[in-house]
């Protein structure tokens, strides 16, 4: 997945959106969406009620505050990235306040076995906590790698480092999931 | 190592490809529902702006006509005529100056005063003719004699002959002195 590259053309685009051209924002939402919607589902582990909650929150989000969109600082995309992964945060401690409130019921002596959409929902709100205690250079690293399927080299040239560097961060982003993942499958 | 990579990877690997439709079409609606709202509130403020602009404008147009505005200074518009006099000499005729304005006259005293200053003996007699006529004419007999008397005794025998300019009080003074002079001197038949 090519890494965008700010220009010129992103500031006329947010002018005019912002000045009410429909169209303007239709050609961004169509060029992006999808991009948005692949994200945010890796963020969420899968989870596609809460990766359709994320991109919702994602999109409202950044059509109100797109004044604030600076494309001096960076692409379109990483801005709306910035955003889903905000949104996924709020998103996850939402529902862990949610649980928290949920009285807990006597469990039954004949409790049934979990069932596998409930192992596979777990996991994936696993993997999305897990992430999103990462900081956001490993998140970045691991994004690349997992999500955009590039190899060692295209990332250290992305982000003007050696492919032994990348390597080597590469390695201690993965033992931090491994330790964020651990911790929230015992939560 | 490449277990838990596999493992890392099927946990963070590319997700499945899931689309909904529904909730691209709804979220578009949503986001351009505000873009459409931001147009409508730009074109308010611009009819407000305008809107207060033509306020302002009439009203000041108003505050203008109705007399408020300070009283201006009226200037007179009746041009000031100023005559002036010009001279256009006449082909033919000698020029005319203009005549010079008269000098305030001497009284009879200053004449007599200048004649007890002047040094040259025939100015002096003069000026105490002048200073004779001049009492004569403002009817002080006494003064008017004495200068005549000072004016025969300055200016000789030559002015004892009378003049067509002659006052009758200088005629009068002429003769007496004449006699006196050359009736005295004449000789005495016996």
């Amino acid at each position: 997945m090519p890494h965008d590259r700010p220009n010129g053309h992103e500031r006329a685009v947010r002018d005019a959106v912002l000045a009410g051209d429909s169209a303007a924002w239709r050609g961004w939402y169509a060029s992006y969406f999808d991009r948005v919607a692949r994200y945010a589902r890796w963020r969420c582990g899968g989870r596609a009620d809460l990766a359709d909650e994320v991109i919702q929150e994602a999109w409202l989000t950044a059509i109100r505050r797109l004044k604030s969109f600076d494309p001096s600082r960076g692409t379109f995309f990483d801005w709306l990235r910035g955003i889903a992964a905000n949104a996924v945060r709020n998103a996850l401690r939402a529902r862990q306040r949610q649980q928290k409130r949920t009285r807990q019921l006597v469990p039954a002596d004949d409790a049934c076995a979990p069932e596998p959409d409930s192992i596979a929902t777990d996991q994936a709100e696993h993997v999305a906590t897990a992430l999103a205690e990462l900081p956001e250079h490993y998140e970045a690293v691991l994004r690349a790698k997992y999500l955009d399927q590039l190899p060692v080299n295209a990332i250290a040239d992305e982000r003007g480092e050696t492919p032994k560097a990348v390597e080597s961060l590469l390695t201690r982003a993965r033992q931090a999931f491994r330790e964020a993942y651990e911790k929230a499958n015992h939560a | 190592m490449r277990d838990s990579d596999d493992e890392l990877a099927e946990l963070l690997g590319p997700p499945a490809e899931h689309v909904s439709p529904a909730l691209h079409h709804a979220l578009l609606r949503q986001t351009e529902r505000v873009v459409q709202q931001r147009l409508w509130v730009r074109r308010i403020i611009q009819a407000i702006a305008v809107a207060s602009v033509f306020m302002l404008g009439s009203g000041f147009g108003w505050w203008a006509r109705s007399g408020n505005r300070p009283e201006l200074a009226t200037v007179d518009q009746q041009p000031m005529l100023i005559p002036i006099v010009v001279l256009v000499p006449v082909p033919g005729e000698p020029a005319i100056s203009a005549p010079l304005p008269k000098p305030p006259p001497i009284s009879a005293t200053q004449i007599e005063l200048r004649a007890e200053l002047a040094d040259d003996p025939a100015e002096v007699a003069r000026l105490y003719r002048t200073a004779g006529d001049a009492f004569l004419r403002d009817q002080d007999y006494r003064n008017a004699t004495r200068c005549y008397q000072l004016f025969l005794t300055q200016a000789g025998d030559s002015a004892l002959l009378l003049t067509p300019t002659d006052s009758w009080l200088l005629t009068s003074l002429k003769n007496a002195a004449y006699k006196e002079k050359f009736h005295a001197l004449a000789p005495i038949d016996g």
